[in-house]
């Protein structure tokens, strides 16, 4: 790291701020100090003070951008591990610097960063809440995904979280959904490449139902499915007998194809949509479906 | 910079070719992103809005994108962002905003190198038909459209402009409704089905110059557009209105079974009442998906 923060600073220093483009209108005395606050920025940097130094380009880039201050700003912040905010500013670097040399270079190292795992923590409020979860007997689903089985003990938490259990993910949104033999709960917990965030989930005590759906986003399932009346919902367990079965899904206000399910004897079929595509198209989405059959 | 007018051409040749289709086709795929770079005329906060927006509209989450380059608009809209809103309203498959999109861009920027191609976009975009979505409650339903079978519901397809008559058929169940399509508009047509079974074997319906004329009385039974009954197997001929509204009389064939038939009725969307209507009757045995 120290190596790319030295090959970092020595091209900065070459691409230095004063003698560089002027913004068209930018008046002289601007330029002047974002070039004093530049100069000022790299010599903390190069001491190792990245705090300061990421202050002092912060400063200059207010008082004047340029394609160098944002490229440093990025970059200290990727020392700092502070991901999302340094990818954000190398955003910003390749917004202004388009035809830059080392574009492709920017952009992969924004590739590689955006695809930093972060680590989901999962855990359930103290006993004194009636809603939290005998999470030791549940499944653990993220974006429908069996991540945990019941059985496995709980782990103590890190950075003060409760205890729980710890997934690395892809930055971005996820659901979470816990299901036991007598309840369902779910929360969505979302968090930035590299970073670490607890995700609580609570849950009515008791739920019945043979099957449980949850989506990802606006998806929707008639409830008791039949062939009239729209009460639809979505992180939702209800019960069907056993047997093929089919589901009436809405996404929004749009209809769907309807989905064939198997619903298991004596478990539990666990349902998850989600889509991909943006949520102005006039129509169902185009729909990712998951089943598993939740044993206990 | 020197890349968009190639990507914006090859997205031309697309959009061009993804329009020539039938009359009742598959909506046009509004094509890959074309996005303009900032620069140095934008403010920091603009440039900060800029990046969010860029960030989003990578991830795929446009609506937070649009949000993030309107507020990078601020005071003083940079060609760029007003090009890039424009390019995610393209691909939202929202035409018109998209082409308002596209003018605020050629208006705040007159001098601008791919004038001609922005132009000839919005051209193309222009010439976008009606997208419809046909769906409802009953998931086993068959959707109708000016009489003929698209498929089961939900559809959704382009449609040229003017009136248009839509049925959705399902085992127990039957609506029906009248739209107008008009060039640029993303609608969705809603048959939900009444609270009761519509039941029967023969569903009786007609286009859109048909529909306001009441019912009508041969002997003892009574005749109506739209309207699904049971009615026994055989032949059955019916004069619309009255001798002197149709042509010629209506006829039609009820098969033994328990099969379900679909009767539409054409007779346009323009009544003209100064003379008799020429009609075609449109007669398919229905089979409904499992």
């Amino acid at each position: 790291m120290m190596t790319r923060a030295l090959l970092v600073l020595g091209l900065l220093v070459r691409i230095g701020y004063a003698d560089d483009a002027v913004r068209k209108g930018t008046p002289d005395k601007f330029v002047k100090a974002a070039g004093e606050a530049f100069r000022a920025a790299v010599a903390a940097d190069k001491a190792g003070d990245l705090r300061d130094a990421l202050g002092l380009y912060q400063k200059a880039f207010l008082i004047s951008p340029h394609p160098s201050t944002a490229y440093n700003i990025a970059d200290v912040l990727r020392r700092l591990n502070v991901l999302p905010a340094a990818l954000k500013s190398y955003e910003i670097y390749l917004a202004i610097a388009p035809t830059a040399a080392d574009k492709a270079q920017v952009e992969a190292l924004v590739d590689k960063l955006t695809k930093t795992p972060g680590m989901l923590w999962v855990s359930t409020p103290s006993p004194s809440d009636p809603q939290a979860i005998d999470l030791t007997n549940a499944y653990i689903l993220i974006d429908g995904e069996i991540k945990k089985q019941p059985g496995v003990e709980v782990h103590a938490g890190p950075n003060g979280f409760r205890e729980g259990y710890g997934f690395d993910l892809r930055a971005g949104e996820h659901v979470v959904d816990v299901v036991t033999e007598v309840s369902f709960g779910s929360a969505v917990c979302s968090f930035g490449p590299g970073e670490s965030k607890e995700c609580s989930v609570r849950a009515p005590p008791r739920s019945d139902g043979s099957v449980v759906f949850n989506s990802n986003d606006g998806v929707k399932v008639r409830v008791p499915p039949k062939p009239k009346g729209r009460n639809q919902a979505r992180e939702v367990r209800f019960d069907l007998p056993a047997g093929k079965q089919r589901l009436q899904i809405s996404d929004r206000s749009f209809e769907c194809n309807s989905m064939m399910i198997e619903v298991p004897k004596g478990d539990i079929a666990y349902v998850f949509v989600s889509t991909t595509e943006h949520d102005r198209l006039e129509r169902c989405r185009t729909l990712k479906v998951v089943q598993h059959k939740l044993h206990f | 910079m020197r890349s968009t007018p190639l990507v914006l051409g090859a997205l031309l040749a697309l959009t061009s070719s993804a329009f020539a289709g039938p009359a009742y086709g598959l909506p046009p795929k509004p094509g890959p992103p074309v996005r303009k770079s900032a620069s140095l005329e934008f403010s920091s906060e603009a440039l900060g809005e800029f990046a969010e927006a860029m960030m989003a509209d990578k991830a795929g989450d446009l609506e937070k994108a649009k949000n993030h380059y309107q507020r990078s608009l601020g005071d003083t809209p940079q060609p760029a962002t007003l090009y890039n809103m424009a390019d995610v309203e393209r691909r939202m498959e929202r035409y018109k905003e998209a082409i308002a999109g596209y003018r605020k861009y050629l208006d705040a920027a007159p001098d601008a190198a791919d004038r001609a191609d922005v132009e000839a976009l919005i051209g193309k975009l222009q010439q976008t038909p009606q997208i419809v979505t046909i769906g409802g409650d009953d998931p086993r339903a068959l959707v109708f459209l000016d009489g003929v079978l698209v498929g089961p519901s939900p559809q959704t397809i382009t449609v040229p402009a003017g009136w248009h008559a839509v049925d959705r058929v399902g085992p127990a169940s039957f609506k029906h409704d009248l739209f107008e399509a008009k060039p640029l508009d993303v609608r969705t047509v809603h048959t939900y089905e009444r609270d009761k079974d519509e039941i029967g074997n023969v569903v009786f319906t007609a286009s859109s110059g048909l529909q306001s004329s009441g019912s009508w009385k041969d002997g003892d039974r009574e005749w109506r557009f739209p309207h699904r009954n049971q009615l026994a197997p055989g032949r059955y001929e019916t004069v619309a209105f009255g001798e002197k509204y149709l042509c010629n009389s209506i006829l039609f064939d009820v098969p033994k079974g328990n099969d379900v038939i679909y009767v539409y009725v054409d007779a346009g969307d323009k009544p003209d009442r100064g003379a008799c209507l020429p009609h075609t009757v449109k007669i398919k045995k229905l089979v409904f998906p499992p």
